[in-house]
């Protein structure tokens, strides 16, 4: 059995609720409901499941999706060592066994043939098999499925399917309200309210671009980059420039216009 | 409305073969910017041209070129281009007039608006009578002078040549393309300030993002006295081009 404290969240994480969003988890916890957090990136969802886990005193164990991810990499594999062949569990398998919560963070990226994997552990029957292992792994009863999920990058090649969709619960996330954003800003950088204000409105001017030459505005993870800057002396119109402008975009006509909204609040 | 390219094929492709390959997807392509109605005039359109009986490459020009004016400028302009081609029939080669259609989606992308694409109309059939000879050498020049100008600075700069060269047939042919002193130095008095169009697209962005939503911006021609911005049908009417602030 694997050490589960190894995965436990020592520390409370910092964590602004918005709305009825811990309650609303925990009693999908309770009730065995698998999770899925939609919202755009830089939101809050990862912080989130990383304070429920710590709040619920549960080990966390995330996964990185991406594409080349296979069901191999969530189940587990034979391993070839100096003692021969041994099976190692996957993230999927071990969160199973151990009653951890089971993240997998933008889910979408992974191949449809490799998500469909996770469906026997999200219905009645709460179990994973492992067909080269031929065992039958029942899922701890503290196990709980989470994912994350960004709407706006889906298409119709990167998407998930409805019988994966509908195995879920969902709770939306967004940037929060100004003054919230500012307050999270403020506690996670260590800059002062109205430097922290004056980024939340830079990043409002982004976000009304979305869609109209920008993919995404800029996130609060961003606004926590540039006050980081600002809090350890770099200029705030330089420290935008590099944490809210640049990652953003190399559109030079977009950069401009980013550069403007920065100018605005900070000259 | 139904508009059958079956009914024009036959005509087009006698006229022009090497539309054969194309015409399909020039056509599918023209479907995603313009109406029934506009369809059926670029094909009217291109019906019209093959009568006229001046050669394959007008024809080809015109298939190639006009969706893309009518994407930038609305399919209304369609009308527009064949009566420009149609007036210059009389008035020089074929080949000009498949120049002419090579042209108009650089027109349509730096001009922006409709009525400034009837004003470059207007202009090359001006060009046509006052400055024949000017007319082909310009017309391979557009790239390079509606990067620069503004419609009205190209007015003054073709009447410039048109009345200095009057009489001088070559020397015609070199101002027009770009080949004189006087033509460069024309130019170069005639760029003024900022232009509209290299702007547009920045300003469209900002008031976007101080405001949250899309405004409509097109530029207008300011060569007469006196103009101001203006509103209309929630469209903000610009100067085409504006001089840097003194001091």
């Amino acid at each position: 059995m694997d050490d589960a404290t190894q995965y436990l969240v020592v520390e409370e994480p910092y964590y602004r609720p918005i709305a009825d969003e811990v309650e609303l988890f925990e009693a999908a916890s309770n009730a065995q409901m698998p999770m899925m957090l939609k919202g755009p990136t830089g939101c809050g969802k990862s912080r989130f499941v990383e304070y429920m886990a710590w709040k619920q005193g549960r080990p966390l164990i995330t996964v990185a999706c991406n594409e080349d991810m296979t069901a191999s990499d969530l189940v587990g594999r034979f391993l070839l060592d100096k003692d021969g062949t041994r099976w190692q569990d996957g993230p999927l398998t071990r969160a199973a066994r151990i009653g951890a919560i089971c993240y997998l963070d933008e889910v979408v990226e992974a191949r449809q043939d490799t998500t469909v994997v996770i469906h026997p552990l999200t219905d009645h029957r709460r179990e994973l098999p492992l067909d080269k292992k031929g065992e039958l792994v029942k899922a701890h009863p503290d196990f709980h499925l989470v994912i994350s999920y960004n709407p706006g990058y889906q298409s119709l090649m990167k998407d998930l399917k409805q019988s994966t969709k509908q195995r879920f619960g969902a709770l939306d996330f967004d940037y929060p309200e100004s003054e919230i954003e500012a307050e999270i800003v403020t506690r996670e950088s260590g800059v002062d309210t109205e430097i922290a204000g004056k980024l939340v409105e830079v990043a409002l001017r982004s976000r009304n671009l979305k869609g109209h030459g920008l993919d995404e505005g800029m996130s609060t993870r961003l606004l926590v980059y540039a006050g980081q800057l600002i809090s350890k002396g770099i200029e705030p119109i330089a420290a935008c420039r590099l944490a809210l402008v640049r990652p953003l975009t190399d559109d030079p006509d977009m950069r401009d216009t980013l550069d403007a909204a920065v100018h605005t609040f900070f000259d | 409305m139904s508009i059958q390219l079956d009914d024009y094929r036959e005509l087009l492709e006698q006229t022009a073969p090497e539309l054969k390959g194309t015409l399909d997807a020039t056509f599918h392509e023209a479907g995603r910017y313009m109406s029934p109605v506009g369809l059926q005039d670029y094909l009217e359109g291109a019906r019209g041209l093959c009568e006229l009986g001046r050669g394959a490459d007008l024809v080809v020009s015109y298939i190639e070129n006009v969706p893309a004016v009518a994407k930038e400028c609305g399919e209304d302009i369609i009308r527009e281009c064949l009566t420009a081609a149609m007036k210059l029939a009389s008035m020089t080669s074929g080949e000009v007039i498949a120049l002419l259609f090579s042209s108009l989606p650089t027109a349509a992308r730096r001009l922006g608006d409709q009525e400034l694409m009837r004003g470059y109309l207007s202009l090359i059939h001006r060009l046509a009578a006052k400055a024949p000879r000017g007319l082909r050498p310009m017309l391979g020049c557009t790239d390079e002078l509606l990067s620069k100008l503004t419609l009205s600075g190209l007015r003054r700069w073709s009447d410039f040549g048109a009345d200095a060269y009057r009489r001088d047939l070559p020397g015609q042919v070199a101002y027009f393309g770009l080949k004189t002193e006087d033509s460069r130095a024309v130019l170069k008095k005639e760029r003024s300030g900022t232009i509209f169009i290299n702007c547009q697209r920045k300003l469209n962005f900002y008031l976007r993002a101080l405001w949250a939503r899309d405004f409509f911006l097109r530029p207008a021609d300011t060569s007469h006295i006196g103009f101001r911005p203006y509103l209309e049908a929630r469209v903000l009417h610009l100067p085409d081009a504006v001089d840097g602030i003194i001091g």
